[in-house]
């Protein structure tokens, strides 16, 4: 279905790879709001995301996913994201600041007492590598071979970073969700 | 494999992606050993905790507007690459030989040449001015003049070949008139 909108979209048809990101939007927003945890950046780079991809849809190579060629664009626009945050050197007070005006929505009041507001602040808290790592073997359940193959590295570095990431998280978390 | 090892193979087997290389030893292990099997339910509660935090909906509303911005941006791409594909046939006549900026190049290009030619020659003996060194014709004829129409003449009247012209003439100048000629001959060697 992919590849028939694929050819569509190559001949010009734009809607065609309007229906691509109807069917996608959620999925990759959603990824790079983990990622980010801020909605404003998140919106952009998802859609810088679909502007890329429609820019170089010729260069897809159409044995591989969509799906998985898209979160190789969005990955690849949050590390550049998270670089130029850490050139800002006071970013991480306005997160916070952002990240303790959120925690007094009422969206946050009944999340389930506060447990995702803490998880999603811990997991930002970890290392880029760890991060992008567990967030793509928990929430979109990757194997260590397409994270190896999405972040550019080994297979085995992406065992040893989602094992560090889980285990940092765990630490972090204290005695959240343990028996 | 020991402990260590099971419990790397627990956080391995977390997501249930990758299948396990060994997964009755796993099990066997987790069975016997009560540490591990403390372990294994720990990180499956953990998990299971983790995973069931979502991120915050922005609602359908935020989708609609995403998918309506990102379609248009890309109906701008679009109409970019086309008119990027499409043949300029004014843009093809005023490069590269109608453009201004081509012709003026070009006209002060022929000027620095011209000005380098001239200085070029300006030196070159024999260019711009007669040469220093004057030619034997030259230096026999102040001599050899007075003597040249009568002995046109006679070589028109006699049918006479140049060769045999030019003897007749040396025959009719006398030893002065040779030794003047022959002086000249030399100093014109000299310079």
């Amino acid at each position: 279905m992919d590849q028939v909108l694929i050819e569509r979209a190559l001949k010009g048809d734009t809607e065609a790879f309007s229906a691509l990101v109807e069917t996608y939007q959620r999925p990759i927003y959603f990824t790079v709001l983990r990622m980010l945890s801020d909605h404003e950046e998140a919106a952009d780079i998802a859609q810088q995301t679909f502007i890329n991809a429609f820019r170089s849809l010729a260069d897809f190579r159409s044995d591989a996913s969509f799906k998985t060629w898209l979160y190789q664009i969005a990955i690849n626009l949050c590390r550049n994201k998270i670089k130029e945050r850490a050139r800002q050197p006071d970013f991480e007070d306005i997160e916070e600041i952002e990240i303790a005006a959120n925690q007094k929505t009422p969206f946050d009041k009944i999340d389930d007492e506060n447990r995702g507001y803490r998880v999603r602040q811990a997991i930002q808290k970890l290392p880029e590598q760890q991060r992008m790592t567990l967030i793509l073997r928990v929430y979109e359940e990757y194997s260590y071979e397409q994270i190896a193959s999405q972040l550019g590295c080994a297979q085995e570095t992406a065992r040893a970073n989602f094992h560090h990431g889980i285990r940092n998280l765990r630490k972090a978390l204290g005695g959240e969700f343990l028996p | 494999m020991n402990c260590q090892e099971i419990r790397d193979k627990i956080l391995d087997n977390l997501t249930g992606t990758d299948n396990p290389s060994d997964p009755k030893e796993i099990s066997v292990h987790i069975a016997s050993c009560a540490d591990c099997h403390a372990e294994d339910i720990a990180w499956r509660k953990f998990s299971f905790g983790i995973k069931r935090v979502k991120a915050k909906d922005p609602g359908e509303a935020f989708f609609q507007d995403f998918s309506a911005r990102v379609s248009q941006a890309v109906k701008l791409e679009q109409e970019q690459m086309d008119l990027a594909r499409r043949p300029r046939r004014a843009a093809r006549f005023r490069l590269p030989f109608f453009s201004p900026s081509f012709q003026m190049g070009m006209a002060a290009g022929c000027a620095v040449l011209m000005i380098a030619m001239a200085l070029f020659f300006k030196n070159q003996e024999g260019f711009w001015m007669q040469s220093a060194r004057p030619g034997e014709t030259q230096l026999v004829s102040p001599i050899a003049s007075p003597r040249v129409s009568p002995l046109k003449q006679a070589v028109s009247q006699a049918n006479l070949s140049d060769s045999e012209a030019i003897a007749v003439l040396f025959d009719l100048m006398d030893d002065n008139e040779e030794e003047e000629i022959s002086d000249h001959l030399m100093m014109a060697e000299d310079i």
